[in-house]
């Protein structure tokens, strides 16, 4: 009686369809609106989150979250090595520069400084050139993607093409080389992001008197964490955080203090109700249209159970096909738009998510139908 | 009409094993927002295995309320129905729906095969119910098919049928499972007079080779011939039973 079930389902073409288009489109709904709001969280911490191998982050005491920057003074690198438990602690260096290209065009851009031995705090996946190249006299490296379109550089022939190695810049009227490039994850002031080291940072930046804006720590196996803290916050009135409490305080911060969040929240939300409201009634009306033949099955034999069975496989099967559909399409999309501006990121949480919601959708809609069929009078078969 | 006066007259007793069906004292309100509305005031009825009765009466006189208790889709509200001596109000939900799965055939005035399924799935439909494997069950339904003279159009859909051919495929699925009992509700209503004639002659003569008891609702006069037997309703009770001569102009 399952395969019956189906057939009487997918034999009803339109209506099929329809339920299947509109599932498909609430899934693409919701999972653009969530994939989007995914990367921009993820767009907010990702500078804190890529760098590994390190224990804590330390920053001046009013810095709230990755991107409120507080200039602190080169010394403090010795004094958080001082710290008891510290194993190491390097610089780094993140502020924005004008990057100006041979043709005159200039464009802010995102300077990472590196501390110059240990270059801790490197992108992952460098596509061109090799890391130690960032030692070299006046190197940069740029993430291809954030540079696409914005530092284009002149092609001799009028037209603009995608930075290479060997191109130069002028970063504040500083000779800079190309000699490598990167991909990295888009951040939320989606500007062009270029590396360097922390000494020739500063010499490509604006003289400041402080000019150092985080502490990377990495703390000795056996070193107590709430204790580090305590010593770096009281003896040197810095601020240290791990790795996922600045990660998380950033997020937080963001969520609170930008509306950014809360519209695509609201987006997301809203194409769940608009999206979902169309899938369930769809199938709700498929229901109600077959309430008869339901009758008619239940006057034949067919026993509650049999008929619950049937409205699940046909609910499910719907969920899942419009499901696999909305999903397919979005992940279609995801990947072939890596480089374009369109940021979004399909996490599996996000999928499993967006798959719990439709197949709430089917079930409550095949349930609602499922209550009319069961309560249905069977005599109305012969009216 | 010549009124058999004792067509009531048969106690449960006498019945088992041998009545199809014994009705005796049903009555069955319905509840309505301007209170309660009796539609059976207390039914005798008899119907022997084998037989052809058709219940007659003008609309609302309690027919289909009638054999809806008689197949059991509906509860009495008092009184004893009896179906092959099984009295379905006493049976359990499970079971009532396996005797009806198993004894009764049904077949509707509006047909009510599902538009989406092929001719041939909608008959197959009481066997699967069966739990007949399904290779076997379609094997069954071509031989109804075939028995109603509809084999050719198995794989088309209902709607690629006329109406007299679409109540043809409700026969076949109505005896494909054999049951004891086929209950039709104006199977010939919706039909033009020739085409409603063919339908009761098909019914009449798989009811005679199957041995199968059929209880007909109908208004239909042209087709009181293929009674056995008439059983007359007005406003909720049997009034007479009798033979379709007897019967021929009564106000169906």
């Amino acid at each position: 009686m399952l395969t019956i079930a189906w057939k009487m389902l997918a034999g009803d073409r339109a209506k099929y369809f329809a339920i299947i288009l509109s599932l498909c489109f609430t899934t693409l709904l919701i999972t653009q609106q969530g994939a989007t709001l995914v990367a921009i969280f993820r767009s907010t911490t990702i500078f804190v989150d890529q760098i590994n191998g390190i224990d804590m982050w330390v920053t001046d005491p009013k810095s709230e979250y990755v991107d409120d920057i507080k200039a602190m003074d080169d010394i403090v690198v010795a004094r958080v090595r001082s710290v008891p438990g510290v194993s190491w602690a390097v610089p780094l260096y993140k502020g924005s520069i004008r990057a100006r290209l041979p043709d005159g065009r200039a464009e802010s851009v995102q300077l990472i400084g590196l501390d110059d031995s240990t270059l801790i705090g490197a992108p992952g996946t460098i596509t061109a050139g090799s890391l130690p190249d960032l030692l070299v006299a006046d190197s940069v490296f740029v993430d291809a993607d954030s540079a696409h379109g914005r530092l284009a550089y002149p092609d001799g022939s009028g037209g603009r093409r995608d930075l290479r190695v060997g191109d130069t810049l002028e970063l504040n009227d500083h000779h800079a080389v190309v000699m490598g490039l990167f991909r990295g994850e888009k951040t939320f002031a989606s500007t062009p992001v270029l590396y360097t080291t922390y000494d020739r940072a500063k010499a490509f930046v604006p003289s400041e008197r402080k000019l150092l804006s985080y502490v990377l720590v990495k703390l000795k196996p056996d070193a107590d964490i709430a204790e580090v803290k305590s010593v770096i916050s009281q003896n040197l009135r810095l601020l240290a955080r791990t790795k996922t409490e600045f990660s998380a305080e950033s997020l937080r911060w963001y969520i609170v203090n930008t509306s950014v969040i809360l519209n695509m929240g609201l987006s997301a939300v809203l194409a769940f109700a608009i999206g979902g409201g169309i899938a369930g009634m769809t199938f709700y009306n498929f229901m109600l249209d077959n309430q008869r033949h339901f009758a008619v099955l239940r006057a034949m034999g067919a026993s509650p159970g049999l008929l619950v069975r049937m409205v699940m496989l046909q609910g499910l099967g719907v969920t899942l096909i419009g499901y696999g559909l909305g999903i397919g399409g979005v992940a279609a999309f995801t990947l072939l738009n890596t480089s374009s501006d369109i940021t979004l990121r399909l996490t599996y949480p996000l999928v499993g998510a967006v798959a719990a919601i439709i197949v709430l959708v089917g079930t409550t809609a095949g349930s609602l139908g499922l209550r009319q069929v069961l309560r249905l009078d069977p005599g109305v078969v012969f009216k | 009409m010549t009124v058999d006066a004792t067509a009531g007259d048969a106690t449960a007793g006498d019945a088992v094993g041998k009545d199809a069906v014994l009705c005796r004292g049903l009555t069955k309100s319905y509840s309505t927002p301007s209170g309660s509305v009796p539609a059976l005031r207390g039914v005798d009825l008899d119907v022997r295995a084998r037989e052809i009765l058709f219940l007659v009466g003008p609309s609302g006189c309690g027919k289909t309320t009638l054999i809806s208790l008689i197949a059991g889709v509906l509860r009495r509200d008092s009184g004893q129905c009896l179906i092959f001596g099984t009295d379905l109000d006493t049976l359990v939900p499970r079971e009532a729906t396996s005797f009806r799965r198993d004894n009764i055939g049904f077949v509707f005035q509006s047909y009510n095969l599902i538009p989406s399924l092929s001719v041939q799935d909608n008959v197959m439909i009481p066997l699967l119910l069966k739990n007949v494997p399904q290779p076997e069950a379609a094997k069954e339904a071509a031989k109804a098919l075939d028995a109603v003279g509809l084999g050719v159009h198995r794989d088309k859909m209902p709607s690629q049928l006329s109406g007299g051919q679409q109540q043809r495929v409700a026969v076949a699925r109505a005896i494909v499972h054999a049951p004891r009992l086929m209950v039709c509700d104006e199977p010939t209503s919706a039909l033009d007079h020739t085409t409603g004639k063919d339908v009761m002659k098909l019914l009449r003569s798989l009811a005679r080779d199957r041995g199968t008891t059929l209880i007909v609702v109908t208004h239909d006069q042209r087709i009181f011939d293929f009674a056995d037997r008439i059983a007359q309703m007005d406003d909720g009770r049997i009034i007479g039973v009798g033979t379709a001569s007897a019967a021929q102009g009564l106000d169906a």
